[in-house]
């Protein structure tokens, strides 16, 4: 089973990945620019050498992800395959360490074997996991480093030189993702709390100590930025706590956010409203496993042979939810990412009980064949909406269309030429310079936005950016139509109506799966 | 239920349990009930206007079909009619557009009512209990506008509710009940015409 499991997560993660879903958000292709800045310079995008957190954007991007993409570019190019790729192997790599945390933690080896298989096979199929496993979502990579870290604790606890590489591992996820900056200290804590007294004696205090040590060191670079604005802003522009009135009304709504994610209408029938954070027709688990969701709950709290995975299923489940809560988005399935792990594990928890519990070998026959059908019937709708739907109806949302843009400027375009690509609705200059590999050099050079002093503290953006003959900001029309130059717009930038009364070139025109227009690139004729 | 022969317990139950039904008196509307399998034309067109990027008809009827409007109705009735965030946040944060979204019990309510589950199954009648509670569920999530009918659920709520109240000392509702009592208030301010 954990071959199988193993195998659809390859099948279902690798199968096209850079090419679906089409397009790249503009996030993927800033973090794929980064990473190929810091290749060729040692810097990022604004100059900086090897920054703690990415400024792009001024949302500060975690950077674990992007310095995991600098080694694959000189492998794989700088393709949307190469920025997807470390999600993807988290996500496959994902499946054993779950595999093998489960069977740790399960002394019932008539229990143990059959929950850590068929878990990993429910994750090689979930939508919420497949979703980030795909795509460019630094989550992913947080999640495999925190559950790696969790592994080689619990290893630690026997083999005490674990416990060192499990204090450098979680220090490597704590920057991973936002998530993981409030999780990794819980799980410490927790750890501290329930094995504490082992800890701090021999022999495990030596590498207890040297762990603790690691870990900061690892850390620091993170603890020193810890108070900038920069560090802060994915707080501050995502917190609900910080910015509403009442002290009632943000408890109230702290708790039913916290709730929302136990919520069987979004588990099983709503999913992530984000177009980016779901797939078409599909929540984050299948509507068939409702039932043993809230089977396997009750479950956790009557069954006992669970052992020590009771109660790191618990801990989970009570902590994962509480980053995501304290944002201001309703069911933020990459912030709440971790939870996947204990819902799968009650999920399959409910299935062994009740295929145990059946007495003749018929009804197990039985049994089988419907979970056989069940996860045939689950590929089937990962199918339908993974590969059809969403392809066809939510291309817009991941800002498809610039690499045809970036050919149509290469192949197509007098080099002498100015280049004016609209801002006005989408921030594309990082999908241009990522298909333009456009130099990062000259591009720091040109393109000021505040001094590297300041790079933490200061969050003022300069919109208007400047790739040599091309640059993006607003069209002018008044002054950009007596010069001789090509626009680049969406089709409310540059309409049917605008090429007629200004009597543009059309020189392409990029549409969507659905065949609406996506951009269009004239040439103005003064 | 020995907890609620204390007056403090009791004032609470009341408090928590009175939320619904004057929650229910106000919104309260006739409307005949609506089979799930009852198709509009507009649930029709979505699944015409989904067919058209699938490769062959064949699949494109496959995954697209005249049933799978029911069934797609009855998943959001059921997981609606699951949805904790339905009885204590009026489905807040993620409301029902054009619905009533009403509070039917102040959250502080919720671990009294996850105890009660708890020791549901330990009581005599708990399987039978919670048989009829599935199948009362099950019976209206076949029915469209299941809001106006969902009052049926009030009573075995309430039960688990006062289940989860037992053996609680009075310091807990001490703090509960200024909160209940607030929020309870709260509510009924909210419904109120302006």
């Amino acid at each position: 089973m954990l071959l199988l499991a193993v195998f659809l997560t390859f099948a279902t993660r690798f199968y096209n990945l850079g090419i679906v879903p089409a397009g790249l958000y503009l996030d993927e292709a800033a973090q794929g620019y980064n990473a190929y800045s810091i290749l060729l310079t040692g810097k990022d995008e604004f100059g900086k050498i090897f920054p703690a957190a990415f400024r792009s954007f001024a949302d500060f991007k975690t950077p674990v992800y992007i310095y995991l993409i600098v080694p694959l570019i000189p492998l794989f190019g700088l393709t949307a395959f190469t920025v997807r790729f470390p999600s993807f192997l988290a996500s496959v790599l994902t499946i054993p360490v779950l595999f093998l945390l489960i069977r740790k933690l399960i002394p019932n080896q008539k229990l143990g074997l059959p929950l850590s298989s068929l878990t990993v096979l429910l994750l090689a199929i979930s939508p919420w996991h497949i979703l980030f496993g795909r795509t460019n979502f630094e989550t992913n990579v947080a999640l495999l480093f925190f559950l790696t870290g969790i592994y080689l604790f619990c290893l630690g606890l026997v083999k005490p030189l674990y416990l060192i590489l499990s204090g450098i591992v979680l220090a490597i996820a704590l920057p991973a993702y936002h998530s993981e900056r409030l999780l990794v200290p819980l799980t410490i804590l927790y750890f501290g709390f329930r094995f504490g007294r082992k800890l701090f004696k021999k022999p495990l205090l030596t590498p207890t100590l040297i762990a603790i040590f690691f870990g900061v060191l690892i850390s620091l670079p993170t603890l020193l930025i810890i108070n900038t604005p920069g560090f802060l802003s994915r707080v501050n522009t995502l917190s609900s706590w910080l910015v509403d009135n009442a002290f009632y009304l943000r408890v109230r709504d702290f708790f039913s956010l916290y709730l929302s994610y136990f919520s069987p209408r979004n588990l099983f029938f709503l999913g992530d409203a984000g177009p980016r954070s779901s797939f078409p027709e599909l929540s984050t688990f299948y509507f068939w496993q409702l039932p043993f969701y809230l089977h396997g709950l009750y479950l956790l709290f009557k069954r006992k042979p669970l052992g020590e995975l009771k109660n790191l299923t618990v801990f989970l489940l009570v902590v994962s939810p509480i980053p995501a809560a304290l944002t201001r988005d309703p069911f933020s399935t990459i912030r709440a990412l971790p939870l996947v792990i204990p819902f799968t594990i009650l999920i399959s928890l409910s299935l062994i009980q009740i295929y145990q519990s059946l007495k003749t070998k018929l009804k197990k026959v039985a049994a089988l064949t419907v979970f056989i059908l069940l996860l045939f019937y689950s590929l089937a709708k990962l199918y339908s909406s993974v590969f059809i739907l969403n392809e066809y109806f939510r291309a817009p949302y991941w800002d498809y269309g610039w690499q045809q843009i970036s050919e149509v400027i290469k192949n197509k375009t007098d080099p002498d030429l100015p280049i004016i690509i609209d801002n006005a609705r989408a921030e594309p200059y990082s999908q241009i310079l990522f298909y333009t590999k456009y130099d990062p050099a000259p591009y720091q050079r040109e393109n000021f936005e505040v001094p590297l002093s300041e790079y933490y503290t200061n969050l003022t953006r300069v919109k208007e950016k400047s790739l040599g003959r091309i640059k993006t900001r607003g069209i002018n029309w008044e002054q950009d139509l007596p010069i001789e130059q090509y626009f680049v717009g969406d089709y409310l930038a540059i309409s049917e109506e605008q090429i007629a009364r200004h009597h543009l070139e059309l020189i392409a025109e990029i549409k969507y799966p659905d065949g609406s227009v996506a951009y269009r690139f004239v040439k103005t004729r003064p | 239920m020995s907890s609620l022969n204390k007056p403090l317990s009791r004032l609470f139950a009341f408090v928590c349990l009175s939320l619904w039904p004057v929650v229910f008196l106000i919104t309260a509307r006739w409307e005949p009930p609506v089979s799930i399998f009852h198709l509009e034309s507009e649930n029709i067109q979505s699944i015409i206007r989904k067919t058209s990027p699938y490769p062959t008809a064949f699949l494109a009827r496959v995954f697209q079909n005249k049933a799978s409007i029911p069934i797609t109705k009855f998943e959001h009735n059921l997981t609606a009619l699951l949805d904790p965030n339905n009885y204590f946040f009026g489905y807040h944060p993620r409301e029902i557009f054009g619905g009533a979204n009403a509070v039917k019990f102040p959250f502080i309510a919720l671990p009294f009512f996850l105890s009660g589950l708890f020791y549901l199954p330990r009581t005599k009648t708990g399987k039978l209990f919670i048989l009829s509670l599935i199948g009362l569920v099950l019976l209206l999530s076949l029915v469209n506008n299941f809001a106006v009918y969902d009052f049926v659920l009030y009573f075995p709520l309430a039960y688990v509710f006062l289940l989860g109240l037992r053996n609680k000392p009075s310091a807990y509702f001490l703090v509960c009940l200024p909160l209940a009592a607030f929020e309870f208030g709260r509510q009924i301010i909210m419904l109120l015409p302006k």
